[in-house]
Formats: C-alpha cells, structure tokens, sequence
C-alpha cells in the first residue's frame, strides 16, 4: 500500500491519514465513535488499503502456498476462503491472511505488522503477483451490510456462505466479493480493480444511504476488533508476536508438515503455554488504561495490558491482558496499575456483547 | 492466592475442561484441550461450526450439566467461554458432579 492508493475520489474531505510501516491508511473521518456505532447498528464502509493483496492461479499457486502458510491452504475448495495466519521463521505471527479459491485464480489479502518486503519476502517462493497497487478493497461491515450488496448485486448475494467468494458486477465495475469480515457482524470484502476504486466507494455510499451507511477508518476498526474478538496484528499482535498465547491455534494445521515457523510453534506448544491473552473491562467510570500497564491479581504482578479501547458494547474501557497461565481465566478481579493510579478491572468473557447481525436472519430480509 | 480466587478459578477451568473435552470429541476436533482457547468463537470465524455441529454443541452442554438451552440461542455459542457464563449462571457445574478435573 503506498500513499497514492488513497485517492482524492475515496478520501472524503475531512478525513484524517495516518502512517504505518511506510504506508498511508485512513485513520478516521471524524468521530471514532460514531463510526464504530454505524458499524455495530447499521453499516460501515472501510477503504481498505492498508490490506496486502497478492494473485496466483489455483494450478500454480495452491500448493507452494500451503507450504508457507499455517493453515490447510491445500485443502480450499473453489468458491471457498480460509482464515490464516503468516509466521516468520522464528513463528512469530506477521500477518493475518484470508486466501480465497475463486474459479482458477488464488487471491490473499493480508494485514501485517510488518512492512510489505518483508511479507513478500515470505512468499517469494510462491508464483504469486504482489498487486496491492492495481486493487482497492473495501470492507463493508454491519448488521444491514447485506442491504447495499443486495441492491446492487441481487439478492445471490444474501446466500453467500460465510467464508465464500464470488464474481459479481456492481454497477458495471467487476468485482470479488468475500463473505468475511473482522468485526463480529456480518461483512463482505469487495476487491476492485484501483480503477474503479472511486466509482465502486460511490456507490456503495450511495446505496447505503437508506441503510445509515457511514464509512470508518483503521482507529474504528481497531476497536470493533477489540471487543468483537477479532485477532488484531497490529495492536496485541505487535506486543506479543507467539500466536500460541493469543490463541490462533484455530488458524493453524498442526498436522501439515510444513509451514513458515511450524518448527518454532510445535516446539513451543509442546513445551506448554506459560501465559495466554484474556480480556478486561474497567470498573464503570474508570479510564485511562495503556498498552504495558502491569495487572495485578491479589498484590502480585501477574500480566501486562497488550490491547485496550474504548467498548461501544460495554459502555466503559476494555483491554487484552497478557496473563500467566494459572490465572489467565475470565471472572476474577484484578487492579491495573496505570499511569493515572490504580484501575479496578475484571477478567471478561469475549465478545462480551451479543453482535446485532446474530439476530439478523438473511433468508427473511 | 487469595482463597476466594482460588475457588473462582478451581469452579471455571472444571466447566472449561469439560466443555472442552465435549466439543473435541463430539465434533471430532484435531485440538487438544490446550489448544482451545477459551474466547475462541464457535461460530463463524474461528472453530467455524456449521448449525450441525452447533446443535451437537448444545446437545452435548445440555447432557453433561443438565441444563437447558434455548431452541436458537446461538448467542450463548458465541465462545467457549459464553458457555462456560451460561452453566455457572445455572449453577448446574456443582449440581452435574462438576468442578476442577
């Protein structure tokens, strides 16, 4: 992702760049809040171009990526998309990976915490095409996320399996459309080609209108991960970089013989996992919790804060506490010591809110 | 440790354990228990159970603690750990012979 990717036709007025690894993103385009409540109780649309993408053919590309990647990249159907991650050789997490199988071309979309060369690094042994500079990705994200999808595509769209992809047309832009999403409610990842990047944004926004469509930014997206339980690699992921304590053992084949970090990660996971990643809430009116402020559980330092935010869902400050293994379980009562003085905080079941798309029925709308 | 957190922690990881073991075996998970992270969603993304495998889940939570859940209550499958707040809220981990394996 380079700085030119963020066009004037995308990047409404008002909205605020940020910079990451080199790369330019939308950070917000005004309250964070209010974007993340349009995403929680409508829809929101993201410009996406923080979002690597590579390209290969299914004949070419499957196997030698399955080969790097921790998940069954081998196994993908066609029409089908895994959830992934991508470790270094040490297995440390350096991307988080969606690979989607859509007829005979294999595409990956990745968010990494680390600059670009080094995830192409990575793949160098794989036949694919870095082209994060010839597409625009869009996350569209929300209980009525399906609502401008359907107007403009037709109602096939509200029978895409979560995790699927497909060929559509929106507006006479050819796109791929990926059921999936990182917020806990429903999403869909549109690739367009960078052309039709500010017509695609357009219309999208257009069709939204009755649907309360707002378009958000990283900071918001940061947040709806946060308390939707979404695998953040650019926030927990940059503090602790083992996937073992985050749990991502779900994105990972431990019965594949190869995989980038494989070696590293089984020696770690047979070794046992000494402390695990549990989410906190603040006591009400309590604030001002930070990245690195020490937890502490009956006077004894026990873990450290690795994520925190502000929780449309609960009202108050949540965070992610890197804890030891014996008291890594939600229920128990803990101080935060932070900058400000002593914080009360509570170990939390994730999410700790029931997602507004979970009531939704599609095959009813 | 404080006594009383030693109890909160002893009541939860007997849920969590057995939930766990129910879940690998019914739906036949190449996981260990260790492996299962406890915030990690059922549905969706993450162990990504099919509505099949989520009635196996219920099924399975009803018969080992003896409690009752909702016909398309699939809020509570949103993580292990949501399952583990619904049997402790039912009081049924003691009352099922539960508690720290």
């Amino acid at each position: 992702m380079t700085a030119s990717s963020v066009t004037p036709g995308r990047a409404i007025a008002g909205a605020v760049l940020a910079d990451r690894d080199g790369a330019t993103y939308i950070a917000r385009y005004g309250d964070v809040e209010s974007e993340v409540r349009a995403v929680r109780e409508a829809v929101g649309l993201m410009d996406a171009s923080h979002v690597m993408v590579f390209k290969g053919t299914v004949d070419d590309a499957l196997y030698p990526l399955d080969e790097v990647f921790a998940g069954n990249v081998a196994n993908l159907r066609y029409g089908r998309v895994l959830h992934t991650l991508l470790a270094d050789d040490a297995g440390q997490v350096i991307a988080d990976a969606y690979i989607a199988c859509n007829d005979d071309e294999i595409l990956v979309l990745c968010e990494a915490c680390v600059p670009r060369a080094e995830v192409a690094r990575l793949l160098a042994g794989c036949p694919v095409a870095d082209v994060s500079d010839d597409v625009a990705v869009f996350c569209l994200d929300g209980p009525k996320a399906w609502g401008p999808l359907r107007d403009l595509a037709g109602r096939d769209i509200l029978g895409m399996p979560y995790l699927s992809v497909e060929n559509h047309v929106l507006d006479g832009a050819p796109v791929q459309i990926l059921r999936a999403g990182k917020t806990a409610e429903f999403g869909y990842w549109i690739v367009a080609a960078a052309a039709d990047a500010a017509k695609v944004h357009g219309r999208l926004m257009a069709a939204g209108a009755r649907y309360g469509i707002a378009p958000y930014g990283l900071d918001a997206l940061d947040l709806l991960k946060l308390d939707g339980r979404f695998f953040n690699v650019n926030r927990e992921g940059r503090v602790v970089r083992d996937p073992l304590p985050l749990g991502l053992q779900w994105m990972m084949d431990f019965q594949k013989e190869r995989w980038s970090g494989r070696d590293a990660v089984l020696a770690r996971r047979a070794a046992g996992v000494a402390h695990k990643v549990v989410g906190f809430a603040l006591a009400a009116g309590q604030r001002g919790v930070r990245v690195g402020d020490v937890v502490r559980l009956d006077g004894e330092a026990v873990g450290e804060v690795v994520a925190c935010g502000w929780s449309l869902g609960l009202g108050r400050e949540m965070g992610l506490a890197l804890l030891d293994r014996p008291v890594a379980w939600a229920g128990l009562d803990f101080v935060v010591d932070a900058a400000s003085g002593p914080l009360a905080a509570r170990s939390i079941s994730l999410p700790p809110f029931v997602p507004a798309s979970l009531t939704v029925k599609l095959d009813e709308v | 440790m404080d006594p009383r957190t030693t109890s909160i922690i002893a009541e939860r990881a007997g849920v969590v354990a057995r939930i766990k073991r129910n879940l690998i075996t019914r739906l036949s998970l190449p996981y260990t228990e260790e492996d299962l992270h406890e915030d990690v969603s059922l549905l969706g993304s993450g162990l990504g159970l099919d509505s099949l495998d989520a009635l196996e889940v219920v099924l399975g939570v009803e018969q080992e603690f003896g409690v009752k859940i909702e016909e398309g209550n699939i809020a509570l499958l949103r993580s292990i750990n949501t399952l583990v707040d619904y049997v402790l809220e039912k009081g049924a981990a003691a009352a099922a012979g539960g508690g720290a394996p």
